[in-house]
């Protein structure tokens, strides 16, 4: 049933590994070109990796590419609507169908992530035979978990608010996709603006509910640590309790994503 | 006996404008049926409403006595106007997608299909010609060996050689107890291959019955005059006469009953030449679209 999608996001994480791939390979050959002067570099930054490197860092890189990938895929049900005939006339409940696109969906979000904590710790390797230094013991810190759990749901919160959207339109998916980096990224903004009546900014926090960009950026850098604890976003709520949050929304999208999917006429 | 199709008054308005109006139709198991019309005149939407895709107006389907559930397309494949295809996938993407899908898929006859349509199973579908897309989706549709066939213009694109064997194919299918409902716009491809024909017009369903019935409820009596040809008083006002053609020397006269006697009267006026001729499909066709249908008969319509 889902073997199109299954195709289609082996297709998809082809092209992330190949991009990213060719990437971490360019930023290699420039530290191998530039070695002399990482030796010294590398000696002045060697006391970050006392005690192990924690995984909230190379999590953070993995969040943020993830995120990307999570939104490119965000219009997979309104593809669908493109040639209807073929998925609408198949011996399954569209329901059924549905959460069969979102789970191999998911799939690909957290194996996109994978890939991109694999191509950059590989680069991380290769920083440390250049610095001539052992590469550091992995540290799974608090800070970690937080940041694995909240990223990834935001992430799946924007993909699934993406299906809402574009779940009930004939193609145009891409378009949504679009729109909706543009929209969050200035509500998160307009979230800050301090020139705003109040009642403006009420409304905009209301926005920001929906914004996977709002519940994210709570997570700041304090000296060399990471904090989730201290109330930072938008909204004063402690991280777990926003990463609990997003993944309900994005629970809640994926629902509203299948009512609009479903109801849709040809 | 139990209908493997039935559609029980279909109506379909979108907005203001009424697409499908009380449409009642009935298939019969091991018969195809061919569903005829002018652009427009409501044979996809009939299609799309039968298969779940739009949700009608008012009115009720059967799938073999059933309403339609997911489960009804294991025995029914369908076949759309237009493409509907992966683009981006391969044929051998497609038929590996149906054996996913479907418990009834045969891949052997997939692979005869694959052979007698002469495609490339590892070129990708957007690739392909219109015709050969129309042939991925037969190939896809026939290999399931289903209970019932929807097909929408099934050979739409396709050369005169496939035209033919998607003829065939239905033919056998049918031979080997399925039931086929299509559309098409090639009154010969109906005539050859449907044993029932259903015209729309407009929404509205103007002829059913069967092919041959059909056929016999009329007969054309055509006149070839040496000059122009003559009006013949009480021809038009004739009750058994139910229409009049005229091109310049040739008069045709569309006879209910009594064509003996139209050729007496075709005779008073000396032509070169009177011949009596079955009625073909498309003249019944041609009948029941240009705005003299009413007064065709067809089976159990009001």
């Amino acid at each position: 049933m889902n073997y199109v999608e299954i195709l289609r996001m082996r297709r998809n994480l082809i092209w992330l590994a190949g991009v990213l791939g060719a990437l971490c390979l360019i930023a290699m050959i420039s530290l191998n070109l530039n070695a002399g002067g990482m030796h010294l570099r590398m000696g002045m930054t060697h006391s970050h990796f006392d005690g192990g490197l924690d995984l909230a860092a190379l999590f953070g890189v993995g969040v943020a590419i993830t995120l990307i990938f999570a939104t490119i895929i965000g219009g997979t049900l309104s593809r669908e609507n493109e040639t209807p005939e073929m998925i609408r006339t198949k011996p399954f409940a569209r329901e059924q169908m549905a959460l069969s696109f979102f789970l191999t969906d998911l799939a690909a979000i957290l194996l996109a992530f994978v890939i991109t904590c694999a191509l950059v710790s590989i680069v991380l390797l290769d920083v440390c035979a250049i610095a001539g230094i052992a590469p550091p013991p992995l540290r799974f810190g608090p800070e970690a978990g937080v940041i694995l759990t909240l990223g990834l749901g935001v992430a799946f919160m924007w993909y699934a608010l993406v299906q809402a959207v574009s779940a009930g339109l004939k193609g145009r998916g891409g378009m949504v996709i679009g729109l909706s980096w543009a929209y969050f990224t200035i509500l998160v903004g307009l979230a800050h603006a301090t020139f705003l009546p109040g009642f403006v900014h009420e409304a905009i926090m209301l926005l920001n509910l929906l914004n996977p960009l709002a519940y994210m950026n709570s997570l700041t850098s304090h000296g060399d640590s990471l904090s989730t604890t201290v109330p930072n976003s938008i909204f004063a709520l402690d991280a777990w309790l926003r990463a609990a949050i997003v993944w309900a929304i994005s629970i809640a999208a994926c629902v509203v994503a299948t009512f609009n999917w479903k109801r849709l006429e040809f | 006996m139990e209908h493997s199709i039935a559609i029980r008054d279909l109506t379909k308005r979108y907005g203001d404008f009424t697409a499908v109006s009380n449409l009642s139709l009935e298939v019969e198991p091991g018969s195809i049926c061919g569903l005829l019309g002018p652009n427009g005149a409501g044979k996809s939407t009939t299609f799309k409403c039968l298969l779940g895709l739009a949700r009608p107006t008012s009115g009720s389907f059967a799938i073999e006595g059933k309403a339609l559930t997911p489960a009804t397309f294991e025995s029914l494949a369908y076949v759309p106007e237009k493409s509907a295809l992966y683009e981006n996938l391969t044929l051998a993407q497609h038929l590996e997608y149906y054996r996913r899908c479907y418990a009834r898929y045969d891949a052997a006859r997939a692979g005869e299909l694959v052979e007698m349509f002469k495609l490339e199973r590892k070129k990708k579908v957007g690739r392909y010609s219109k015709g050969q897309r129309t042939a991925v989706a037969l190939i896809l549709a026939f290999s399931l060996r289903p209970r019932i066939f929807v097909l929408d213009e099934p050979a739409s694109g396709l050369d005169p050689i496939f035209q033919r064997l998607v003829l065939d194919l239905m033919i056998e299918a049918a031979a080997g107890g399925a039931t086929i409902l299509f559309s098409s716009h090639q009154i010969g491809q109906v005539e050859r291959a449907a044993d029932r024909v259903a015209i729309l017009k407009n929404g509205t369903l103007v002829v059913d019955g069967s092919v041959d019935e059909l056929k016999t409820t009329e007969k054309i009596v055509e006149a070839i005059f040496a000059s122009a040809a003559p009006d013949i008083d009480g021809l038009a006002s004739d009750p058994r006469v139910r229409r009049i053609e005229r091109s310049g020397r040739i008069v045709r006269a569309y006879v209910r009953d009594g064509s003996d006697a139209i050729v007496k009267r075709f005779e008073e006026f000396s032509p070169r030449d009177v011949t009596v001729m079955d009625l073909g499909l498309e003249d019944i066709f041609l009948t029941a679209v240009d705005g003299r249908d009413a007064t065709i008969p067809h089976g159990d319509q009001p």
